[in-house]
């Protein structure tokens, strides 16, 4: 009787396995969508992993690089920070190394931003928001300061009005950091 | 309380086969930085009651994408170490059930992400409006051969405790 019930109960749960799907495409995120979508950029050129199970690999693979590399960003920006109060207060011997690692940072930042945007698509998506899609959503403000602040800085030898033209790449500059040091905290939050 | 299982069951006949009607499995999972919880309401199976040898089984079968812990790409990296797409169900069939007054103890092999290993949980059991089951049970994710996520730097812990409430009903 034992046995029977047994299989009975194998029987029972011996059913197709449904196809993972990717869930709610809809709420994709637009980079990911013209990227990996059904009509997207990497479709269309046949670019990218064969699998599905091969592009979940390479996502994990580059937010892990992801997470990395924006730590150092954000520890490089931090030092950037500090180098450029200490000029605006008249140290001007620190401009060398200011804009050394202005090119340093910058390049650690647009890795590890492109490690992020072109990331083969997750299995899940949702409409809701949470602390990750914030996360993203702060990285467009980032994204635009980190590509402004070094026209912004160089702007500074050339401009008419030294005043304005510092006061400007220093707020925008702030800004950047203010928002990326929030998204990295927003993604130790639970929900 | 074990009467009045009984009672239901030899009312039903000789052998009495219920389906799952309304399910929650919460597994728990922490990190250094933080702890999450993930839900799933879809979960199916069945319960079978012997009423002459007085044993019964329970099988239950969930699928992995169907667990939302509140942040879709946590749910996807989840999916990802799970081999979600090889193994994409997690099933448990008991193997004993043992009546203690209200509580059953059960045992069966849990099967997840290809390795089957015996687990024991102890639950609570009410027939209020249908048999309803609740209990929770940890497992250590190295037991069935998963890799940990890491997350700045730092490892998932490896226990994942999970509980599940059930109801099971005609």
């Amino acid at each position: 009787m034992k046995n029977f019930l047994y299989i009975f109960a194998l029987i029972s749960i011996i059913q197709a396995q449904p196809e993972l799907e990717i869930q709610n495409k809809e709420y994709m995120p637009l980079h990911t969508k013209l990227l990996w979508g059904d009509h997207g950029f990497f479709r269309q050129i046949n670019f990218g992993p064969k699998t599905r199970k091969a592009e979940l690999k390479l996502r994990v693979k580059m937010l892990q690089n992801h997470q990395k590399l924006a730590l150092a960003s954000l520890g490089l920006l931090a030092y950037q920070s500090s180098l450029g109060y200490q000029m605006k207060e008249g140290d001007y011997s620190l401009r060398k190394n200011h804009r050394q690692f202005s090119k340093i940072a910058w390049g650690a930042y647009m890795t590890s931003a492109s490690l992020s945007y072109f990331a083969p698509p997750a299995q899940k998506y949702e409409k809701r928001v949470s602390s990750i899609k914030l996360h993203r959503w702060l990285s467009y403000v980032h994204f635009a300061g980190m590509m402004a602040v070094p026209f912004l800085g160089q702007n500074i030898a050339t401009s008419d009005n030294y005043d304005q033209a510092l006061a400007l790449h220093q707020n925008v500059a702030t800004i950047t950091f203010t928002s990326m040091s929030l998204s990295a905290l927003l993604t130790i939050l639970p929900y | 309380m074990n009467r009045f299982i009984l009672s239901l069951f030899i009312g039903f006949g000789f052998s009495q086969t219920m389906q799952l009607t309304t399910s929650e499995i919460n597994y728990h999972g922490s990190h250094p930085l933080h702890s999450w919880i993930g839900t799933s309401n879809e979960a199916t199976g069945q319960i079978t009651y012997d009423a002459n040898a007085n044993t019964g089984t329970a099988t239950v079968e969930v699928a992995l994408n169907s667990f939302d812990s509140r942040i879709s790409s946590r749910d996807s990296n989840m999916l990802y170490y799970t081999d979600a797409l090889d193994y994409p169900t997690v099933r448990f069939i008991s193997t004993s059930i043992e009546l203690y007054g209200d509580s059953l103890k059960i045992s069966g092999d849990l099967s997840f992400h290809g390795v089957t290993k015996n687990i024991t949980t102890v639950a609570s059991a009410n027939i209020d409006g249908g048999v309803k089951v609740a209990g929770s049970f940890a497992i250590e994710l190295s037991d069935y051969n998963v890799k940990r996520p890491t997350f700045l730097l730092m490892q998932i812990a490896n226990t994942i405790k999970i509980d599940y409430a059930f109801q099971a009903g005609e």
